[in-house]
C-alpha cells in the first residue's frame, strides 16, 4: 500500500485519505460559456505531468494539497491549501444572461 | 537413523534424527524424523515417485527439493496440493498422491503419453469448441482429468490473521547476502527484518559447496548465523514467505497463520537464484534432478540421493555437486560437461584426485527409465556438435541419479513488481535486473553474483545504499564485481521423439514452444497464454529461461526483446484464509440499540448503522408496518433518527457559508427557525438534502442523510480550505442522538417531559425550532414533519440518548405510544410524497426532475451548483419524479422496475424505473414514486410499469402528497 | 438561545460499551472504559490563548498531549484543536467551568467529543506489538514516544491515539466515534487475547 506525507499528520497508509480531484480554478461563473463551464465541470486532462490534488485526511478531517507525477505516481510534495489559497474569496451578485432563465 | 537412504555421515542441518516421526503414503507406513518433508522421508525409504505429471500423467518425483517444482503436490487428508518437498511430516499424517486414476503406482491415465501426438499445444481450445454447444459435454470430462487434489468441504475454520510490522529494512532472503546485509545495517543502528522461507537461515551454505575443501559453507554460515540470531538490532522470521512488493516497500509476508504486512523503509532483496534443468528427452523420470536438489538431501536431510550418479552440468557448480556426492558414498559415474574448456584446473585435478571421470562437450540427450518407468536406470551420453545439436550415436551410462546444473535463473518476481526491468546477457546467458526504485536494492546471486566472497561483499554493497537512505551512512561505497560464469548458452537437446520437457507443470516439450511460434504467436504473452507455459504451480520457475530462448531462436529476435511474461503476486499459492483471515467490518449502534433489541425490533443495515426496520418478525413485515404507521397516524409514535447526520457551522460568517453551500436562501433565515436545505454538487446533481436551523445568527445546526453527512462535511470543508470564510465547520453526527416523536398525540408525549419549552402552536410552530431540558439533560427540538404528522425531532448529546428514550417511552404509555422502525418511516414519508436522496435521486437528478425548485434561490449570487442548475433545466427535459398509485390489489411494483413509453409495443423505449414502492392503509392502494418520461407526466394518464415475471402493469400519475394535500395535520395542528 | 451546557446532567450520561468481563483482559494488556469521564473540545485561532488563561499548559505542536498534575490530559490535535480530557474522573468541575468559560469567547469553538467519541484507557507491557495487529501506524516505543498523538485508522474506523502517563503509568488512550466504539473494543479485546 502507498504512502503518502499528510502535512498535520505525517506519513500514512494511502487508506487513510480521500481523494478530492484536481485542484483547479473555477472560471467566472456568471461571465463564462457554458463550453468553459462544462470544461471546468466534467473534462480532465489526463496527461503525463505533475498534478495539483486535494487530499482529506479522514481521522484528523484535513484537507491539503498533494503534487503527483500521473505517470510514476510518486507524490512530490504535499502543504496546506493556504500556501495556495491566501485570501478569502467573495461572489459578486450576479446579472444573469437572459437566455438561460429558465421560463 | 530412520529410513535406509541415510547417510551415516551428515548430520542433516534440517533434522532431529532422535525423534521418529510415522505417517502414510498413499495407505502404506513410512518412517522418518522430526524435521523431514514428506518427500525427504520419501525418499529416505526410496519411494521417488510422488505424483503423476498433469496432462500426460507421468510418473514424477522431486526435482529441486525446494518447492520450486509442481512435482511434488501432494493431497492431505484436509488440504490438496500441497508441495511435499516443503511441508513436514507429523505423526499420523496421512499422504495421497493426487491427479491419477486407479492408484498413484498403477495410474490407468498414464496411456495418455502415447496420445501425446493427438493432444497438441492449444489443443482444448482448438478441438472442442466446435460444434457449437459441444464444450458443455466435454467440460465435465476434461475437468475430472484436469483437476489436481479434492477440497475438503467439511473442514473446520481455522484462525489466520494479520499484523503489521515496522522496520527500517526489511532483508527478503538470508542467505550468505542476506545474512552479511542484515549484519552491516544492524551494525550501523538500522532495525532490521530478515525474513526466510526455510526453517533455518544460511540459504544456499545450508547446502551447497562453495570450495573444493567443502569447509567455507558451514563455518562462514555458523559465523554468521550466530551475530545474526544475537543481534539486538535484527529480528528473524523463518519458515515465512515475502509474496510480493507492493508500493513503498508494502511487504506481505506469511509465516503460518499469520499474515505479515511489513512496513519497510528500505528493502534489500537477496532472494538468491533457481537453478535450471537441461531440456533433454525424459528428463521428467524420478530420479533426474537438479543438482541442488541432491545437495539439499545429502546436507539438510541426511539422505543419500543414490546410489549411482551422473552429473550434467554446464557449470563448476557441478563439480561441487560431484565432490559432495563422492564424500557421502555415491558412486559418481561420470561428471558431463557441456562446456568444451571444462572447469578450472584446481577443480579438474580435485575430481580427478579422487578417481572421477569428466567428458567434455557432451551431454545426456536421452534419460532411460527403469521397465516400471518409475525411475531412473541410465543415460544416453552424446557429444555437443554445435547449438542444441548432439552426435548421432552416444553410449549408455547407468545410473540411478541424475543431477543436472545448466546455471541460473535469477529470484526476479518480487524485483520486477518493484519495476525492475529484465535484461539478458548473451555473453553470461542470464537475465540480469536493472532500474530499482530508490527504496530497494538487490543483493547476492540474484544480483548475478555467485563466487561467495563477492556475494557477501554484495550483501554488504546493498545495506550500505540502503544505510545511505536512512542517513545512517554518508560514503559513497565502491561497487564490485563478479566474473564466475554460471549459466551455458543453449542447454537445450530437442529430441525427434519428444518427451524433452520445458515445463514440468503443464507436460510441456520443447516442440510446443515452438510450434506456438510457428502459428503465429511471437509475443511472449501470447505464447504462454496458446500454449499454458509458465501457468502451472511453479509459475515459469524453470520454464521461463528455456522458453524466452526457445522463443527468441523460433523468431529471429534476442532473448531479451523476447523477455519473460510478467510475474504478479503472489509469490507462492496463497491460501483465502490469509487474506480473509481477521477483517474488520465496523458498524454503529445508536446510544439506544439495547433498547430496539428489547423490544423485538428487526434490524437492518444502514450503511455501517444498525437500525430497526420495524418492531415485529420478519414473516409479519407488511402486517406490523401498516399497523405501525396505523398508529403514528392516529395516535404517536417514536422513531429512533440518531442516525442522521448533524453539522454545525458556527462563525461570523455563518449564514454566508450556508448560502453558498444550499440551494436555498439562507441569509434571512431568522433565529428559532429551520430550512429546507438541499445540496446540489458542480454537475448540479441533487446530492444531499437536509434541515438547516438557525440557533444564532452566527450559528446553524445542519441535518444530513445518514449515508450523506461525511461526504457533505467533506464538501463543505474542501470548499472553506478555497473561500476561507471566517466559520468553523463540525461534524456532530455521532454527538447527537435524535428521536422523532410524531403523530396527533405527540405534543402530549412531549409536554409530560419537557417543561421549560412552550409547545403550543403559536409559541412553537411548524418548522421551528427551540432549545429546552428534559430532566435536566439539555436538547434541540425540531418541528418538522417528515412523515406529516404533528412531530417533533428531539436531539440530544449522545451520552443521553439511552436516558431520554426510556423517559420518553414512559411518558408514551398513557397514549399507548410505540416505537415504529425505518421501513415504517419510508412509507409514511412516500404518503406526504417526500424524497429520499439516493433512494429517489440517482446520479442524474437535477432539482427540476425532482420538483425541487421552490429549493432554489434564484436572487443569491452563488451556490455550488448553481451554473450547471442553470444549464440542465434550461435544457430540454428528458424524465420527471412523479408519484402514483395502483389499485390495492394490483401486482405491487418493486424499487428498480422500469417504467416503459408504451404498453403496447414490446419493444419500446425504457423512460425511467420505480424509486419507492409500498402498499399504504391510509391511501388503501399501492403507491410510489417512479421517474417517467417527461411526456408521461400528467396527472390523472397512466403508464406502464414491468413488474415481476415480465408483467405490465398500468400505474396512475396522481399528484403529490398523496396524503393530507394541505398540510394540515403537520401544520396547523 | 441559551448555552446549551453538555456538561450537564453528570448523573443521567450511560455507555452503550459492553465490556465483558473481566474488563482486564489479561495479565500483559487491560482496557479501561473512560467513556464517561469529563470531557470537552475546542476549536479556533482563540483557543491557544483561551485555554493558557484558564491556567492550562498546552503542547506547542499539533499532535502531541500535556498532563496536568490534577490528571488533566491537554491534547493538540492540529494548530487550533485542543481536547481537554479528565483522566482519573476527578476534574469533572474544572472541565464544565471550562465549558462555561468559552461562552462568548471569539474564535472558541466548542466541540463536543465528550458525546462524540467513546473513549478508553489501553495498556500494558505488549500493547504496541497488539497495536500492530490493529493499525497502520508504529506505536513502538522507539518510534512513538510518550505524549505522542495518532490520529489514524484502528481497525478500520477512525481514532486518536494519545500515549501518556495517565494514573502514573504509561497508556494509550483511545478515541473513538462513540457509535463504533463496541466494534472499536471488540476488535482490541480480540487481539490482545494472544498476549495472555
Amino acid at each position: 500500500m502507498k504512502i503518502m506525507n499528510c502535512p498535520l499528520n505525517g506519513p500514512r497508509n494511502i487508506s487513510e485519505f480521500v481523494y478530492g480531484g484536481e485542484v483547479k480554478p473555477m472560471p467566472d461563473m456568471v461571465n463564462c460559456s457554458d463550453k468553459e463551464w462544462a470544461e471546468y465541470v466534467f473534462y480532465y486532462d489526463n496527461t503525463i505531468r505533475i498534478v495539483q490534488e486535494w487530499w482529506f485526511h479522514s481521522p484528523s478531517g484535513y484537507w491539503f494539497i498533494a503534487e503527483r507525477h500521473t505517470a510514476s505516481d510518486e507524490i512530490l510534495k504535499t502543504y496546506d491549501p493556504s500556501e495556495i489559497f491566501k485570501e478569502r474569496i467573495d461572489f459578486e451578485v450576479k446579472a444573469k444572461p437572459a437566455q438561460e432563465v429558465v421560463s | 537413523m530412520r529410513g535406509y537412504n541415510r547417510l551415516p555421515n551428515s548430520a542433516g542441518l534440517f533434522i532431529n534424527p532422535a525423534k521418529p516421526v510415522n505417517f502414510t503414503f498413499e495407505g502404506k507406513n513410512y518412517q522418518g524424523v522430526e524435521g523431514d518433508t514428506i518427500a525427504s522421508a520419501l525418499i529416505a525409504n526410496d519411494q521417488w515417485l510422488m505424483s503423476r505429471s498433469f496432462k500426460y500423467h507421468r510418473p514424477r518425483g522431486p526435482l529441486t527439493m525446494a518447492g520450486q517444482d509442481a512435482n511434488t503436490l501432494v493431497q492431505l487428508e484436509n488440504e490438496p496440493n500441497v508441495l511435499a518437498d516443503r511441508s513436514s511430516i507429523v505423526d499420523d499424517m496421512n499422504v495421497m498422491g493426487q491427479n491419477y486414476n486407479g492408484s498413484l503406482e498403477h495410474d490407468k491415465d498414464d496411456k495418455l503419453g502415447y496420445a501425446g501426438r493427438f493432444m497438441p499445444v492449444g489443443f482444448y481450445y482448438r478441438a472442442f469448441y466446435k460444434p457449437k454447444g459441444v464444450w458443455d459435454k466435454w467440460e465435465p470430462f476434461i475437468r475430472k482429468k484436469a483437476g489436481l487434489g479434492y477440497a475438503d468441504l467439511s473442514f473446520t475454520p481455522t484462525y489466520h490473521d494479520k499484523a503489521y510490522l515496522f522496520c527500517d529494512l526489511a532483508v527478503i532472503g538470508a542467505g550468505p547476502a542476506g545474512l552479511a546485509a542484515a549484519l552491516k545495517a544492524a551494525d550501523a543502528g538500522a532495525n532490521v527484518l530478515l525474513i526466510d522461507e526455510n526453517p533455518i537461515i544460511g540459504g544456499a551454505l545450508t547446502y551447497h559447496r562453495f570450495d573444493i575443501a567443502g569447509k567455507k559453507a558451514q563455518s562462514l554460515r555458523e559465523e554468521l548465523t550466530e551475530k545474526v540470531l544475537n543481534h539486538i538490532n535484527i529480528q528473524t522470521l523463518t519458515s515465512a514467505t515475502c509474496n510480493a512488493w507492493f508500493a513503498d516497500n508494502y511487504l506481505p509476508v506469511i509465516q503460518g497463520n499469520r499474515m505479515y504486512k511489513v512496513r519497510a523503509k528500505q528493502c534489500v532483496i537477496a532472494s538468491g537464484a533457481f537453478e535450471q534443468h537441461v531440456v533433454f528427452r525424459n528428463n521428467d523420470v524420478p530420479g533426474v534432478v537438479m543438482s541442488s536438489a541432491a545437495m539439499r538431501l545429502m546436507s539438510q536431510y541426511a539422505v543419500k540421493p543414490g546410489n549411482k550418479a551422473v552429473v550434467l552440468t554446464g557449470n563448476d557448480d557441478g563439480y561441487y555437486c560431484a565432490l559432495e556426492l563422492a564424500k557421502n558414498g555415491v558412486e559418481v559415474a561420470l561428471i558431463l560437461d557441456m562446456r568444451k574448456e571444462g572447469a578450472s584446473p584446481e577443480l579438474k585435478s580435485a575430481v580427478a584426485s579422487i578417481g572421477l571421470q569428466v567428458r567434455l562437450n557432451s551431454t545426456v540427450y536421452e534419460a532411460l527409465p527403469s521397465s516400471d518407468k518409475k525411475h531412473l536406470s541410465g543415460v544416453m551420453v552424446h557429444d555437443i556438435n554445435g547449438k542444441g545439436s548432439v552426435s548421432k550415436k552416444g553410449v549408455k551410462v547407468d545410473c540411478d541419479l541424475l543431477c543436472m546444473s545448466s546455471g541460473y535463473m535469477p529470484v526476479y518476481q518480487l524485483l520486477c513488481q518493484a519495476g525492475a526491468k529484465l535484461s539478458y546477457n548473451d555473453d553470461s546467458a542470464l537475465f540480469s535486473l536493472t532500474n530499482l526504485p530508490d527504496n530497494c536494492q538487490i543483493a547476492g546471486s540474484v544480483n548475478g553474483v555467485h563466487d561467495l566472497d563477492a556475494v557477501v561483499r554484495d550483501g554488504e554493497l546493498a545495506a550500505h545504499y540502503s544505510l545511505l537512505s536512512l542517513g545512517l551512512e554518508t560514503i559513497e561505497p565502491q561497487p564490485i564485481c563478479c566474473k564466475v560464469k554460471t549459466n551455458f548458452e543453449w542447454p537445450i537437446f530437442k529430441h525427434p521423439k519428444g518427451k524433452d520437457f520445458v515445463d514440468f507443470d503443464e507436460d510441456l516439450q520443447a516442440k510446443d514452444i515452438v510450434n506456438a511460434t510457428r502459428l503465429g504467436y511471437r509475443d511472449i504473452q501470447l505464447v504462454k497464454r496458446f500454449s499454458t507455459v509458465g501457468m502451472g504451480p511453479s509459475q515459469g520457475r524453470h520454464s521461463a529461461l528455456p522458453t524466452a530462448r526457445l522463443v527468441a531462436d523460433a523468431t529471429n529476435r534476442t532473448v531479451t526483446e523476447t523477455g519473460v511474461t510478467t510475474a504478479r503476486p503472489p509469490f507462492v499459492p496463497e491460501k483465502l484464509a490469509n487474506i480473509a483471515g481477521r477483517i474488520f467490518n465496523p458498524h454503529k449502534y445508536t446510544p439506544m440499540h439495547k433498547r430496539h433489541l428489547e423490544l423485538g425490533a428487526h434490524m437492518i443495515p444502514a450503511g455501517v448503522w444498525r437500525r430497526p426496520a420495524y418492531y415485529g418478525s420478519p414473516a409479519e413485515r407488511d402486517d406490523v408496518i401498516q399497523r405501525e404507521s396505523v398508529m403514528v397516524r392516529n395516535a404517536v409514535g417514536m422513531i429512533d433518527v440518531s442516525t442522521l447526520g448533524g453539522l454545525e457551522v458556527r462563525g461570523p460568517d455563518a449564514a454566508e457559508f450556508v448560502n453558498r453551500i444550499y440551494t436555498f436562501a439562507f441569509l434571512k433565515q431568522p433565529v428559532g427557525k429551520t430550512r429546507y436545505a438541499v445540496l446540489t454538487n458542480e454537475q448540479g446533481v441533487v446530492i444531499d438534502d437536509g434541515v438547516a436551523c438557525r440557533i444564532e445568527d452566527d450559528h446553524y445546526y445542519i441535518t444530513a442523510t445518514t449515508s450523506g453527512v461525511d461526504a457533505v462535511y467533506r464538501e463543505m470543508t474542501k470548499w472553506n480550505a478555497q473561500w476561507r470564510l471566517d466559520v468553523d465547520i463540525a461534524n456532530v453526527t455521532s454527538a447527537f442522538s435524535a428521536v422523532n416523536v410524531a403523530g396527533p398525540l405527540s405534543r402530549k408525549v412531549l409536554e409530560k417531559v419537557c417543561s421549560d419549552v412552550d409547545l403550543s402552536n403559536e409559541a412553537f410552530p411548524y418548522l421551528g425550532y427551540r432549545e429546552g431540558t428534559i430532566q435536566g439533560v439539555p436538547v434541540r427540538l425540531l418541528r418538522v414533519g417528515f412523515v406529516g404528522e404533528l412531530g417533533y425531532e428531539i436531539h440530544m448529546p449522545s451520552l443521553f440518548g439511552e436516558t431520554l428514550w426510556d423517559l420518553l417511552m414512559e411518558a408514551g404509555k398513557e397514549f399507548d405510544m410505540k416505537p415504529f422502525g425505518v421501513e415504517t418511516q419510508r412509507l409514511l414519508r412516500l404518503e406526504k410524497g417526500h424524497i429520499i436522496v439516493s433512494q429517489d435521486t440517482d446520479g442524474m437528478s437535477h432539482p427540476g426532475e425532482l420538483s425541487l425548485d421552490w429549493a432554489i434561490s434564484r436572487k443569491k449570487p452563488f451556490f455550488i451548483g448553481n451554473r450547471s442548475v442553470d444549464i440542465v433545466m434550461a435544457r430540454e427535459q428528458t424524465r420527471k419524479l412523479v408519484g402514483f398509485k395502483l389499485d390495492a390489489k394490483s401486482s405491487r411494483p418493486k424499487e428498480g422496475h422500469i417504467v416503459l413509453a408504451s404498453n403496447s409495443q414490446l419493444d419500446c423505449a425504457i423512460t425511467g424505473n420505480v424509486t419507492s414502492s409500498e402498499f399504504s392503509t391510509t391511501i388503501n392502494a399501492n403507491i410510489g414514486m417512479a421517474f417517467v418520461g417527461i411526456n408521461q407526466q400528467e396527472v390523472g394518464s397512466k403508464f406502464p410499469i414491468r413488474v415481476d415475471n415480465g408483467e405490465l402493469v398500468m400505474a396512475e400519475v396522481v399528484p403529490l402528497p398523496f396524503y393530507d394535500v394541505d398540510n394540515a395535520r403537520q401544520e396547523v395542528l | 438561545m441559551n448555552f446549551y451546557n453538555l456538561s450537564s446532567a453528570v448523573e443521567l450520561r450511560r455507555s452503550q460499551l459492553v465490556v465483558g468481563s473481566p474488563e482486564l483482559i489479561n495479565s500483559n494488556i487491560s482496557m479501561h472504559d473512560h467513556t464517561l469521564f469529563s470531557r470537552v473540545g475546542f476549536r479556533g485561532r482563540g483557543v491557544e490563548s483561551f485555554l493558557r488563561e484558564q491556567g492550562l499548559n498546552v503542547p506547542a505542536v499539533p499532535n502531541q498531549s500535556v498532563v496536568t498534575a490534577a490528571g488533566v490530559l491537554v491534547l493538540r490535535l492540529s494548530h487550533t484543536e485542543f481536547w481537554v480530557i479528565d483522566t482519573d474522573k476527578s476534574q469533572h468541575e474544572f472541565i464544565e467551568a471550562l465549558e462555561l468559560a468559552s461562552k462568548g469567547v471569539a474564535n472558541v469553538y466548542r466541540l463536543y467529543c465528550q458525546h462524540s467519541h467513546g473513549c478508553f484507557l489501553v495498556r500494558g507491557e505488549n500493547t504496541s506489538n497488539m497495536f500492530a495487529k490493529v493499525c497502520g501506524v508504529d506505536l513502538s516505543e522507539k518510534a512513538f514516544e510518550c505524549a505522542s498523538i495518532a490520529q489514524t485508522s484502528v481497525a478500520r474506523v477512525n481514532a486518536i491515539i494519545a500515549k501518556q502517563v495517565i494514573s502514573g503509568e504509561e497508556g494509550y488512550l483511545v478515541l473513538s466515534d462513540i457509535a463504533g466504539t463496541q466494534h472499536l473494543w471488540d476488535a482490541i479485546a480480540d487481539a490482545s487475547a494472544e498476549f495472555n
